[in-house]
C-alpha cells in the first residue's frame, strides 16, 4: 500500500508518494523552485485546463506532468470520483530522451496497476483514509 | 522536502530571485495563450499560422520554456486579439508570502468586453466622477440634516 501526502492545494489538489518527494528533493534548487512554481500554477488553475499540453494522458488513465524546459516528470492519476480535482502523483523520474524508454513504460504500467488495485491511501497528519 | 511547507518555501526562495520574477511573466503569457486558445477553439498550429511562427515555438511558450522577447509576445497577443499591460503586484508588497500575484493582466477579459465595460454596455468615461459626485452630495445632505437637527 503506497501512502500519499498532500503537497499543493488549489483547483486541483496534488498528493505525492514518498518516491516523488524523494525525487523532488534531489533536484537542483533552481530547477526545483521553478518546477514547483509552475506545478502550483497548474494546481491553482486546475489540471484539467492544462491537459494535452502540460498534463498528458499516457494510457490506462495514467497522466504525465512535465514542462518543456526540464526533463523531470511526475506520473500519476486522478482520484476516482473527484471529478479531476484531486491528483495522485505516484512516481517521478528524469527522462532520458524524446521517446519513452522501457523503464518509463514499466513505471507507467506500475502506476496503472496501483490505480486499478487501489493500492494507495492518503495520509493526513496521523490520520489515514 | 517532506511536506507542503517545504514546497512553499522552495517556491518562495525561487520567487525572491530575478529568475523567479522573469518566470512569472512566462507563466502569465502561457496562461493567456491557453485561455485564449480554449476560448477561440484554436489549435496550437492555427495560432502558429496566425502569428506567423512555428508550432514548436508556441509549444515552448505554453511550457514556459522560451525566454521570449517582447516582439514575440506582441505577435502572439496580436494574433490572439488580446491587449495586456504590466501592472505592479501590490499584494506581494503587502504580503511577501504571496506565492502568486498578477504580473500581467488582460486589458480585455475573456468574455470579450474591454475594461470599462460592464455586461457588454460601455460605461461613461466619467462614471468615476459621477460616483464621487454622488458621494459628495450624500455627505452634504447628511451635514445639512445634522445642522437642522441642531
Amino acid at each position: 500500500m503506497v501512502e500519499v501526502t498532500e503537497a499543493i492545494g488549489g483547483a486541483t489538489e496534488l498528493w505525492l508518494s514518498d518516491k516523488v518527494w524523494r525525487e523532488l528533493k534531489r533536484l537542483d534548487s533552481t530547477v526545483k523552485g521553478r518546477f514547483l512554481k509552475q506545478l502550483k500554477r497548474c494546481c491553482d488553475g486546475g489540471f484539467v485546463n492544462y491537459e494535452g499540453m502540460l498534463v498528458v494522458c499516457e494510457w490506462s488513465e495514467v497522466y504525465r506532468i512535465g514542462f518543456g524546459w526540464s526533463l523531470f516528470r511526475i506520473i500519476g492519476f486522478y482520484e476516482d470520483g473527484t471529478n479531476k480535482t484531486r491528483f495522485i502523483g505516484m512516481d517521478a523520474y528524469l527522462k532520458h530522451g524524446q521517446k519513452l524508454s522501457a523503464a518509463d513504460r514499466d513505471r507507467i504500467n506500475a502506476t496503472a496497476a496501483i490505480k486499478k488495485n487501489r493500492a494507495w491511501r492518503k495520509v493526513v497528519g496521523n490520520e489515514q483514509s | 522536502m517532506n511536506n507542503h511547507k517545504d514546497i512553499l518555501k522552495a517556491i518562495e526562495d525561487f520567487d525572491s530571485t530575478p529568475q523567479g520574477r522573469g518566470f512569472d511573466l512566462r507563466l502569465d503569457l502561457a496562461d493567456i495563450i491557453l485561455r485564449r486558445l480554449k476560448a477561440k477553439g484554436w489549435t496550437q498550429n492555427q495560432l502558429a499560422a496566425k502569428a506567423k511562427m512555428k508550432a514548436p515555438q508556441i509549444t515552448g511558450l505554453i511550457h514556459s520554456a522560451t525566454n521570449w522577447t517582447t516582439e514575440t509576445a506582441g505577435r502572439i497577443l496580436h494574433a490572439l486579439d488580446v491587449k495586456v499591460k504590466l501592472v505592479e503586484d501590490v499584494t506581494s508588497a503587502v504580503s511577501p508570502d504571496a506565492s502568486r500575484g498578477v504580473a500581467m493582466t488582460l486589458s480585455r477579459p475573456i468574455n470579450g468586453h474591454p475594461v470599462g465595460h460592464k455586461n457588454g454596455k460601455k460605461r461613461s468615461p466619467n462614471h468615476r466622477h459621477k460616483i464621487d459626485r454622488a458621494l459628495q452630495n450624500a455627505e452634504k445632505a447628511q451635514a445639512a440634516q445634522e445642522a437642522r437637527g441642531r
